[in-house]
């Protein structure tokens, strides 16, 4: 089947519908007193929820923002820990020493309590969530990179290239970075998975914007309140960040095959 | 020994550095939380003044760091900035809670984890679609949408088990199990990728080569990826000793997440300081036990002096 040859089929529908389809339906704010918790048919096909707002709109409208905010979320981690080894590479050796200790520091937090640290610095909103989010996935893409650099330096032509006189710098983007990017770019969607996990269950404990905006987690939360009546309040978004995420993690298989496959 | 003595040194620094990271973090940022609250409610610049010189906040930073870590040398983690309840006090309530649940959620990620590994792995029929796909799901499905549904179908509609609260042995059954499930499936996805690899090294064939039942082999591999697995789950312990957010959120339990949560919606410095120290401790404390029980299992992963 085609999701089998093509592995990132689902992500790439998935964030297509996610992106094309706020322009086809509804308001995600607008409330209808009478159509409160209207199970899901013809005129709500996900239903409505306490305040008659329409599921689809805000599942659709909640998935474009997890998108933006767990990308913005990606590019903090990602850069902040690339920008952490560019300064290491190039400062005296003490410097990594100190990068793993600090590394490890924070790798012992577990992430939801570390981005609840950092929520409660930056006293939580939209904002405040995407950067806790990018701070929680910073340590682990850090060890990841350095994990990867120590392997890619044992190569011979990165040895051969500094006994040419090529300078740290230099041996880093021209000979390693090569070497390093598929592992990279790997970890990228590792953590993007995580981001938006971490951010649905940030927004889900009350974090992050106001109360009425579409936010998976934030729904998650809503739907709580309702489960008895409603089911299906929760399960819209819910099923969302589930999807979204395998998809994620279904796309990386199919990277780690053609790595392998690369390799050999 | 002398491996042992070092991984305890480094757990040490890496826990000071914590210790001292976190004060600085919530501390160093303008405007506390105290201030915030006692200028919102209208307090005058005396009574905020006095009540800052009691807390110790007008001293210098760096005292302030030194008194911070000299009280906890002695176990004292600074009072909550709300209600002035010591830290400890409030940590020791809430932790019998955690501590419960956390047990039987690695109970049941260790024994679901290795089964649905194994199943992923090494099962030829229908099994091994559905263990797999149990492991996606597990892994990307949020606790809050797993543990919604669970309450919705075991306590709503089956109405076999209550959906929140705590007490009884039936209130943590629900619970227990929306947790383990996320630790069985990260448990069981690194019992399926080393028992993939270990299959194919030489001495299993070898052991194939000479005859040994399916059963027997199976027992061979999982004994070599014990050390694989060790880890995996003194890392999931680590994350759910140090409490558990959601699933108390959702369940209504009492307990250190629950202790977290609220006190960094109310942003109590201190309080979250406190909770955050603690699950640093047990972060750090199981991933040395994991070391030494990695290193007590696999005699390559012992230091040769």
């Amino acid at each position: 089947m085609i999701w089998d040859r093509h592995r990132a089929a689902p992500l790439i529908v998935l964030v297509l519908v996610l992106l094309v389809a706020p322009y086809f339906v509804g308001d995600p704010l607008a409330t209808a007193p009478l159509m409160q918790l209207t199970p899901p048919g013809f005129a709500y096909p996900l239903g409505s929820d306490l305040l008659g707002r329409d599921m689809l709109a805000r599942t659709v409208y909640g998935g474009q923002r997890t998108l933006m905010s767990a990308g913005a979320a990606t590019a903090i981690a990602v850069g902040g820990a690339l920008c952490l080894t560019g300064i290491v590479v190039v400062t005296p050796p003490g410097g990594r020493r100190w990068l793993r200790l600090l590394t490890r520091t924070l790798l012992a937090l577990p992430p939801l309590v570390f981005g609840l640290i950092i929520v409660t610095l930056t006293s939580g909103g939209e904002w405040g969530v995407i950067a806790a989010t990018g701070l929680v996935h910073l340590a682990p893409y850090v060890r990841v990179l350095d994990t990867s650099e120590t392997s890619a330096r044992q190569n011979g032509h990165v040895e051969a290239a500094r006994a040419l006189g090529a300078g740290e710098w230099r041996v880093w983007r021209a000979h390693l970075l090569p070497i390093m990017l598929p592992t990279l770019l790997a970890q990228a969607g590792v953590t993007f998975a995580g981001a938006i996990l971490t951010s649905a269950a940030l927004g889900f404990l009350g974090f992050g914007g106001e109360v009425s905006a579409p936010e998976w987690g934030r729904m998650l939360y809503d739907g709580r309140q309702v489960l008895r009546v409603a089911p299906w309040v929760p399960l819209a978004p819910g099923v969302g960040i589930t999807l979204l995420v395998m998809s994620v993690n279904y796309a990386l298989e199919s990277g780690e095959r053609r790595v392998r496959r690369w390799r050999e | 020994m002398r491996a042992i003595a070092r991984a305890l040194i480094d757990a040490l620094w890496a826990g000071l550095l914590a210790a001292s990271l976190l004060f600085l973090a919530l501390r160093a940022l303008p405007g506390d939380g105290l201030t915030h609250q006692l200028i919102e409610s209208g307090a005058s610049d005396d009574v905020i003044q006095a009540r800052r010189a009691s807390l110790g906040l007008d001293q210098p930073l760096v005292t302030q760091v030194a008194g911070y870590l000299a009280g906890l040398a002695r176990g004292d983690l600074g009072v909550s900035l709300l209600d002035g309840r010591p830290v400890r006090d409030a940590l020791y309530d809430a932790l019998p809670h955690t501590l419960t649940l956390a047990g039987l959620a690695l109970g049941v990620g260790l024994v679901g984890g290795i089964t649905v590994g194994t199943a992923a792995a090494r099962t030829q029929n229908a099994v091994r679609p559905v263990a797999r796909l149990a492991i996606a799901v597990g892994l990307s499905a949020p606790t809050a949408l797993i543990g919604t549904l669970a309450i919705v179908v075991f306590a709503l509609w089956l109405d076999w088990l209550p959906g929140s609260g705590a007490g009884t042995i039936g209130h943590i059954v629900l619970p227990a199990s929306v947790l383990g499930w996320h630790s069985a499936a990260a448990i069981g996805q690194v019992t399926a990728a080393a028992l993939h690899d270990v299959y194919s090294a030489p001495y299993l064939i070898a052991a194939r080569g000479r005859g040994l039942s399916s059963r027997r082999l199976l027992v061979h591999a999982l004994r070599a990826c014990a050390p694989t697995i060790v880890t995996a789950t003194m890392l999931q312990a680590g994350f759910l000793f140090g409490g558990t957010a959601i699933t108390e959120a959702i369940f209504a339990r009492p307990g250190v997440g629950r202790l977290l949560v609220d006190a960094a919606l109310r942003q109590d410095y201190p309080m979250v300081q406190g909770v955050a120290l603690w699950c640093a401790g047990v972060a750090i404390g199981a991933a040395l036990i994991g070391d030494a029980l990695s290193a007590s299992l696999d005699p390559r992963l012992r230091d040769v002096e």
